[in-house]
């Protein structure tokens, strides 16, 4: 191996810091498990004529799937029912806000925030990308306001033990640090001609010109440090002093860029919505317009399909009721279907059982003071290595007096494992300890908390379908019988509420293909 | 049009035409549990929670308070029942075999392959002196009955009592003694082929 150039960078260790920057495979994973991966552009619009026999369908779950097609299928005439085992709407489209319940299964809380709407934690979705069309026109003909949603600011923080001293430093110094970095190596190969057989093709003056700009160089070629990382001191009443340059080992040391220092970049999350005043105004708004039945407290104890039609059983009032329609639209997870009599082949119900159940878990903070904000950070995400994963601050209500923070959003299985085994307040306190690195002083500003675990929550007991692959998916969306099931749980690509909307699309235009052929 | 659902419940409640009255105080303070352990208590090996029909008064409690007593929540299937036993008071669970009692499920497919033959012979040697020749179970041995539960759960509990999640706890003397029992069976031994033996001692009928 040939060392060239003046760091002893040889090319092949460059293109391997490059790739490792740019986003690796297990960084892509890792985003995929968040929900940032594309794309529905082949996804068959929804095409539902009306109804041309009184026609009855059942829908299991009022979460976004259910509440979508009970929406469009009265829009058709349709005569629709759903049975919905929570006390509440929404399934996972969950905000909490004062006095709500978290039911979950042997941990059950109220939330204890203020009584103010502007005081709310989106416990499920928070995010609506710009990409996802049926969402947001759903959004658009129901009224529901949105406002963006600021999924990356790089004037919040990131904290990392083996970095800086453990000190936090603002996320714009480290991606300006490693711009300048990656620049300067290149511009360097470029000059001593180490790079000229990737690069014969291209225009070696713009070439430079672009790493001078990309990485904020000198007309030498050198980076010296950039305003971009804020600056030290100084800026307007007197001339702003640079901060000085951090040694990338320190940078590559952190774990900041397998994560976070991309997140905000992946294909959905360029630009992303939230739903003024909680994510569950789409999920509430649906429900309003529905005129047929939404029984809650409902659970479903048996589903069985029947010639022409589905059979359902539940419990209800102290009761059971059974009810046969034509057709059944069933969004229960498949991790408690897997649960309730039925009648399905055997080959699908081993495609249920064969879903594993996906973990997440979040906390929700209120705190007395929008302390944050008075440290120059406005919405967005800081990240941590810490169990708590990221800080997240609200992307509205700017100066309020309070504000509510989610103040963990666990991704990992182990870490939501350990994060289950703990009481609320363990949790809430995990949370404020571990927040104190990211803001010393954090914890006097503590009010109150709420935590969700999806894996533990009723009705639920997990959230995104894992270990699916396409052709299962693909195959438990056909129907069985006039039975559907449907759901971000038999998409591609579950955990987004876009997810659901198409499974239910898909649904409807199979009723529709079988109405017409009548 | 918020408070409508609730209206349109209660209203529901009072004009239904149900087809079977249920003892509406158990289902009301335990269908929680159905959640996890199947709608009619038949288990649900997605959630890793076995069948509660059949289960016997005695063993149940005892396992109640296990996991209320932390001795049996090594593994995170025991965690999170643990979670939910700590929420049962010592007064509710009294009432919790007259729930149990009401459950009908049905027993659950047979969703492994083991040779049965075979496994009588162990089940006979090994097994039969604590748990019941029938595999119904011996309340004075402090075995519970293993015939109503399914293959897949009596599969996990050795997998349980192998690793030690079941059986370390030095004041849970049950656990320590099954696995002693374990631990000392033979290389010879199949864990498949005597659970597909006990399976053919169920009385319940598959469906
Ligand atoms: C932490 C987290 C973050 C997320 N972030 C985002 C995001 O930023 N953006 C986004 O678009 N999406 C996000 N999602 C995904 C989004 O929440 C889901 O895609 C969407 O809510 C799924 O809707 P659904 O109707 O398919 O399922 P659910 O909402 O799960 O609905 C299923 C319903 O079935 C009911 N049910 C269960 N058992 C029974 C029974 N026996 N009988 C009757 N009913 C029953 C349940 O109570 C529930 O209401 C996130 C999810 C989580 C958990
Ligand atoms: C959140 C899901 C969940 C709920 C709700 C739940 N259980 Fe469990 N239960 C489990 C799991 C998982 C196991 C297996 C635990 C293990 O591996 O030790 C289990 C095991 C048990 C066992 C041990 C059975 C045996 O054969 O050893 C009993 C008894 C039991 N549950 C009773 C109940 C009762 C009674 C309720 C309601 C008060 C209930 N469970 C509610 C998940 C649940
Ligand atoms: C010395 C008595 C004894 C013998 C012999 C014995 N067991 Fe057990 N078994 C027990 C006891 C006691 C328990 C309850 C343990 C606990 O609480 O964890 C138990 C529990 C079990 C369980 C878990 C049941 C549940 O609902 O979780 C299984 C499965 C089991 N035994 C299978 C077997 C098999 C198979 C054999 C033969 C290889 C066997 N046992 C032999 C005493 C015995």
């Amino acid at each position: 191996m040939t060392q060239q150039g003046g760091e002893g960078f040889t090319r092949r260790n460059l293109m391997q810091y490059a790739g490792a920057l740019a986003g690796s495979a297990a960084v892509y994973s890792i985003a995929g498990a968040l929900g940032a991966v594309p794309s529905f552009a082949n996804a068959q619009p929804l095409q539902l004529d009306a109804s041309r026999r009184p026609c009855k369908v059942l829908i299991l779950g009022a979460g976004m799937a259910g509440l979508i097609s009970a929406y469009e299928l009265e829009k058709a005439g349709y005569e629709v029912q759903i049975v919905e085992a929570s006390h509440r709407i929404g399934g996972r489209s969950l905000t909490l806000r004062h006095g709500d319940l978290i039911d979950e299964i042997g941990n059950k809380r109220y939330c204890q925030f203020d009584n103010d709407p502007g005081l709310y934690f989106n416990a499920g979705p928070a995010r609506i990308p710009s990409e996802h069309s049926n969402i947001l026109g759903y959004c658009k003909e129901l009224g529901v306001q949105l406002e963006p949603f600021i999924n990356s600011n790089r004037a919040a923080w990131m904290q990392f033990d083996n970095f800086n001293n453990g000190q936090r430093m603002r996320q714009q110094q480290f991606v300006a640090e490693s711009r300048g970095f990656i620049s300067e190596i290149v511009s360097k190969g470029v000059s001593n001609g180490w790079l000229d057989q990737p690069l014969n093709n291209l225009d070696k003056d713009r070439l430079q010109e672009f790493l001078s700009r990309f990485g904020d160089l000198s007309a030498d070629g050198q980076y010296l440090g950039s305003n971009r990382s804020g600056y030290a001191s100084g800026g307007l009443l007197t001339p702003g002093i640079i901060k000085p340059k951090v040694p990338f080992e320190e940078l590559l040391a952190s774990d900041f860029w397998r994560l976070g220092m991309n997140f905000g970049e992946a294909a959905p999350m360029a630009s992303v919505m939230q739903a003024v005043g909680g994510m569950d105004t789409i999920v509430r708004t649906l429900a309003e317009k529905v005129r047929g039945t939404i029984t809650l407290n409902a659970p479903v104890v048996s589903v069985k399909t029947v010639s022409d039609g589905v059979t359902v059983t539940w419990r209800e009032g102290g009761g059971l009721r059974t009810e046969t329609a034509d057709y059944c639209l069933n969004s229960i997870p498949g991790q408690l279907l897997s649960g309730i009599d039925n009648n399905f082949p055997d080959e699908f119900v081993a495609k249920i059982k064969a879903r594993r159940r996906g973990k997440l878990s979040k906390v929700g903070l209120q705190m007395s003071s929008r302390f944050w904000e008075e440290e120059g950070v406005y919405g967005g995400i800081s990240w941590t290595g810490a169990d708590i994963t990221q800080i997240m601050y609200p992307s509205g209500g700017f100066g309020s007096p309070k504000g509510v923070l989610v103040g963990a959003y666990i991704f990992s299985p182990v870490l939501n494992d350990q994060f289950m085994a703990m009481t609320s307040e363990e949790r809430i306190q995990m949370a404020l300890t571990q927040g104190e690195k990211l803001h010393p002083g954090y914890s006097k500003y503590f009010e109150s908390g709420a935590s969700v675990a999806w894996y533990r929550m009723n009705h639920m007991l997990g959230c995104t379908a894992t270990e699916i692959d396409d052709s299962t998916a693909t195959s438990l969306r056909q129907p069985r019988g006039n039975h559907y099931l449907i759901g971000d749980q038999v998409a591609h690509h579950s955990g987004w509420q876009e997810s659901a909307v198409l499974t239910a699309h898909e649904a409807l235009n199979s009723i529709q293909a079988r109405e017409a052929a009548r | 049009m918020r408070v409508s659902f609730l209206a349109l419940c209660a209203a529901l409640i009072f004009a239904s035409d149900l087809v079977a009255q249920e003892p509406a105080g158990l289902y009301q303070e335990f269908g929680y549990c159905l959640v996890c352990h199947g709608a009619q208590g038949q288990g649900n090996s997605a959630i890793a929670a076995p069948a509660l029909v059949g289960i016997e008064p005695w063993y149940l409690l005892e396992q109640m308070a296990r996991y209320q007593s932390g001795e049996r929540q090594e593994a995170i299937t025991g965690q999170e029942m643990s979670a939910v036993a700590r929420e049962v008071s010592n007064e509710s669970s009294q009432r919790l075999p007259a729930f149990t009692s009401l459950l009908d499920g049905n027993y659950p497919q047979t969703t492994q392959i083991g040779d049965a033959g075979a496994g009588q012979v162990h089940y006979q040697t090994y097994c039969a002196a604590c748990h019941g020749l029938n595999a119904e179970g011996n309340a004075a041995l402090l075995s519970p009955g293993l015939a109503r539960l399914s293959d897949w759960y009596q599969t996990s509990a050795f997998e349980q009592y192998r690793t030690g999640e079941r059986g370390l706890h030095s004041s849970n003397a049950s656990a320590l003694q099954m696995r002693a029992v374990f631990l000392a069976l033979p290389p010879e031994f199949n864990v498949a082929d005597v659970v597909a033996y006990i399976r053919t001692l169920s009385t319940i009928e598959e469906e």
